[in-house]
């Protein structure tokens, strides 16, 4: 990370004084060095958490899509092995504006159906993801941002922002962001059933619930060091774990942390851990008692997140004493990052200041039966009713999740997510208040924080945002519009034959199922 | 009989007699008192348990039976005694309630379709019938998946499913006894329907009923459990034994007690109903009187 950043200022201010010299501007990024493949050939065998429900490479499907459309897609950048942005389909990129990118496209690539990839391509990716029709997870974020994009030549394209913004490459990093054959979709191709992109592998047959198998592409521009891939979905984790262990399978995505501890400690086994992943209760500042901030406050001073981590996770978490920046982070301010400590006197003298006893409240607090929200709600509910608190608990089911995450019907509602990408602009997809996650849907509006975010977003120095999130981050701790609770465990586990599996760092773990050309298998 | 086992053994009598009266009175004892106990252990919950069932102490999770925890604690450091204790309740009171409301309806619903005969004895038996075919649990996660899991309306849904069993069963008792000389000599000496359904058929065919119900009262413990245990059933903080199994099955890598102990208190108490059932069945059969 670290690196990253002194590069990345170290580009800005090659870029200013450029700019002074009238020279024009340049800041041209160089590509992350082809993988080398210590052995090539053979099969991996791998155990996904469940079918995917659509191969949409617009559309965000999970972890479990992503680690298919992830090897058959690729974008016009990617996230390399270090967290930074990496050139894929674009070798390199200049940014003669701060609101304008252009991107030099690699040549001599095709789609699996044989079709040479062009700027047209890029283009009719871009439309794609912005018709409605299409519900595109960056749908929004691209009318937003994008003014206007344009083929140069066939091997160029120029984007204009609507303004500068800070985290445009990383959201074309994005796992939603994958760049689409106009011939294919103009020939009518079902997105949803069937994949046609430049990835290393493509898809050569897939049967729901038994297998789904990638082959290696022979003119991939990317080549992989692994021929063929095998995946079969085995919903139940425990069984998921066994087949693993029995041989079934080489590699699996998540491992359930009660199996960690074998994989750690039996040799031919590697485990790959990661925090990637939050939980957190989701609260409705417009709905009493919520509307007051002190009592929101209050039940966050109620919860003990080291024991939600140990009891839910066997300690293998994070305590989420802060907000959603980690000390990885450029943007980690230690000042806000242990404000949330158990404290329950202080809780209830929170509530005393807003004329509440613990027993005035009676809350109604919904989680679904998943395991990884499930438990930690299950301690927090117990916490809440030690304080006092009248708690009506309610178990929903994943469809009533989702609906009710986006029409805000909910008075406390237990929730897991990620972080789209390692930048503290992530707060912008859940608290400005026009955004689409959480603030819209319970009417959470906090001026000064939106003027904030918006600031964030638009300035691209590191040194001046940093202050601007620590400044998010005082109105989050203020407002307490969730109950932040813990940083959860995502894990990976192969056969050690399986090499070059490096998580990628941060948020950003679960993006390395979709980088299975950077894998080799070495008997 | 008496006299004539009096006057070929005198010395052996009260010894046979001792031993009939054990070998009968052993099978509804020896259930009864299980049951018995069971119940004890719901009704005095607050005083059985040593811990409240939720408390959560994340420094004894997976702790061995010891002094401080009899049967051990479970993977969030509850203690499972307490949790047995408690659950023992919703257990109980799930499977007491269902049972008892659908023994009224569905004897209600039975005898009176039998009595009235007609497009009323059609439309109830043949709708008893439709729930008939379903399999319980699937009809249950069926309509739970609608209603929402709380225990008012696990009750309910679980008394639903057990009405169709009794109905039939009060119908076809009914069709038997209807036509029995006392039925029409009350009817000649000028009873009404009410109380003929009253006073002369339902108690004549109270006993198969009486086995039902106790036979039911385990099912149903089961069928809670299995509801609990795939997440429809009460939601916590009510303890419930098949939560508990089913919870505890995800960390069965890392103990076992916290399954073993809620899965040995189901079989029991399911044991003990189908025992109490037999020996109920046999009490009240008067062909096996005497014997």
């Amino acid at each position: 990370m670290k690196g990253g950043r002194s590069m990345r200022i170290t580009s800005l201010l090659l870029a200013v004084m450029l700019c002074v010299l009238g020279i024009g501007s340049a800041g041209i990024v160089h590509g992350a060095p082809a993988p080398k493949c210590k052995v090539q050939g053979g099969t991996l065998r791998y155990g996904l958490v469940r079918d995917p429900t659509t191969f949409d490479p617009h559309i965000n499907d999970g972890v479990t899509s992503s680690s298919i459309q992830g090897n058959v897609y690729d974008g016009l950048v990617e996230f390399g092995p270090d967290g930074e942005v990496a050139p894929a389909l674009a070798e390199s990129w200049m940014q003669p504006t701060p609101s304008t990118y252009v991107f030099r496209l690699r040549h001599n690539v095709t789609f699996h159906d044989g079709t040479p990839f062009t700027a047209a391509d890029v283009l009719y990716t871009f439309q794609r993801i912005q018709d409605p029709k299409t519900a595109a997870t960056r749908q929004l974020d691209l009318k937003t941002s994008v003014r206007a994009i344009k083929a140069v030549d066939p091997y160029t394209v120029e984007i204009d922002l609507t303004q500068p913004t800070a985290t445009f490459l990383q959201m074309l990093a994005a796992r939603e962001m994958y760049i689409v054959s106009k011939a294919w979709g103009d020939r009518g191709g079902d997105f949803k059933r069937a994949m046609n992109g430049t990835g290393s592998y493509r898809l050569a047959s897939y049967e729901p619930h038994v297998r789904y198998v990638l082959e290696r592409y022979a003119k991939a521009w990317n080549t992989p060091c692994i021929d063929r891939i095998e995946m079969t979905p085995i919903n139940n984790d425990q069984a998921r774990m066994d087949a693993l262990k029995s041989g079934q399978v080489d590699f699996t995505e998540y491992v359930i942390w009660q199996e960690t501890e074998y994989f750690f400690t039996h040799p031919g086994f590697r485990v790959y851990r990661g925090r990637d992943l939050f939980d957190f209760v989701r609260l409705n500042p417009n709905r009493p008692p919520l509307d007051r901030p002190q009592v929101r406050q209050a039940l966050n001073f109620a919860i003990n997140r080291q024991t939600i981590n140990i009891v839910a996770f066997g300690g293998q978490g994070l305590p989420m004493e802060g907000f959603l920046t980690k000390p990885d982070s450029w943007a980690y301010n230690p000042d806000t990052s242990k404000v949330w400590k158990y404290d329950p006197k202080r809780a209830t003298a929170l509530l005393a200041d807003a004329g509440l006893k613990p027993q005035d409240l009676h809350l109604t607090f919904e989680a679904d039966p998943g395991p990884e929200t499930f438990d930690p709600a299950q301690v927090i509910l117990t916490e809440l009713r030690q304080l006092g608190v009248n708690v009506d608990f309610k178990i929903i089911d994943i469809p009533t999740l989702v609906k009710k995450r986006a029409n805000g019907d909910f008075l406390l509602l237990m929730d897991g997510k990620s972080l789209p990408w390692n930048d503290p602009d992530a707060y912008f997809d859940f608290f400005y208040s026009a955004g689409t996650n959480y603030a819209a849907a319970v009417k959470f509006k906090n001026t000064q924080l939106d003027q904030l975010l918006e600031r964030g977003r638009t300035t691209t120095n590191p040194a001046l945002r940093k202050p601007m999130y620590a400044g998010v981050e005082r109105i989050l701790y203020q407002q307490a519009p969730w109950i932040f609770a813990v940083w959860r465990p995502q894990a990976e586990a192969g056969r050690s034959f399986v090499k070059g599996y490096v998580r990628l760092p941060g948020a950003l773990g679960t993006y390395t199922p979709g980088h299975f050309n950077r894998l080799w298998i070495e008997k | 009989m008496l006299s004539s086992t009096r006057a070929s053994s005198t010395v052996n009598v009260p010894a046979r007699r001792l031993a009939r009266f054990r070998r009968r009175h052993l099978r509804l004892a020896a259930p009864a008192t299980v049951v018995a106990l069971i119940a004890g252990l719901a009704l005095f919950a607050p005083w059985v348990s040593p811990y409240s069932p939720e408390s959560i102490d994340p420094t004894v999770r997976f702790a061995p039976p010891s002094h401080t925890h009899v049967l051990g604690a479970d993977e969030f450091g509850r203690d499972i005694l307490s949790e047995l204790a408690f659950g023992a309740r919703i257990s109980l009171l799930v499977s007491a309630a269902s049972a008892s409301l659908a023994g009224v309806v569905g004897t209600a619903l039975g005898t009176i379709a039998a009595f009235s005969g007609g497009p009323m004895e059609l439309l109830i038996m043949r709708i008893a019938d439709a729930l008939l075919c379903f399999p319980p649990i699937l009809l249950a996660i069926f309509v739970i998946t609608f209603l929402g899991s709380s225990l008012l309306n696990v009750i309910l849904v679980i008394a639903l499913l057990y009405v169709p069993p009794f109905a039939r069963l009060a119908h076809s008792s009914t069709l038997t006894v209807r036509e029995a000389e006392y039925v029409t000599a009350s009817r000649v000496a000028g009873s009404g329907g009410t109380r003929i359904l009253r006073r002369d058929i339902l108690p004549n065919i109270m006993a198969p009923l009486f086995v039902q119900l106790s036979l039911a009262l385990g099912h149903i413990i089961l069928l809670e459990s299995g509801l609990s245990f795939l997440g429809l059933g009460p939601p916590p903080p009510v303890p419930s034994w098949g939560r508990m199994i089913g919870q505890s099955s995800r960390f069965m890598s890392l103990g076992v007690l916290p399954v073993v102990w809620p899965a040995v208190m189901v079989s029991t108490t399911i044991l003990a109903f189908n025992l109490l059932g037999d020996a109920v069945r046999d009490a009240l059969d008067p062909r096996l009187r005497g014997a």
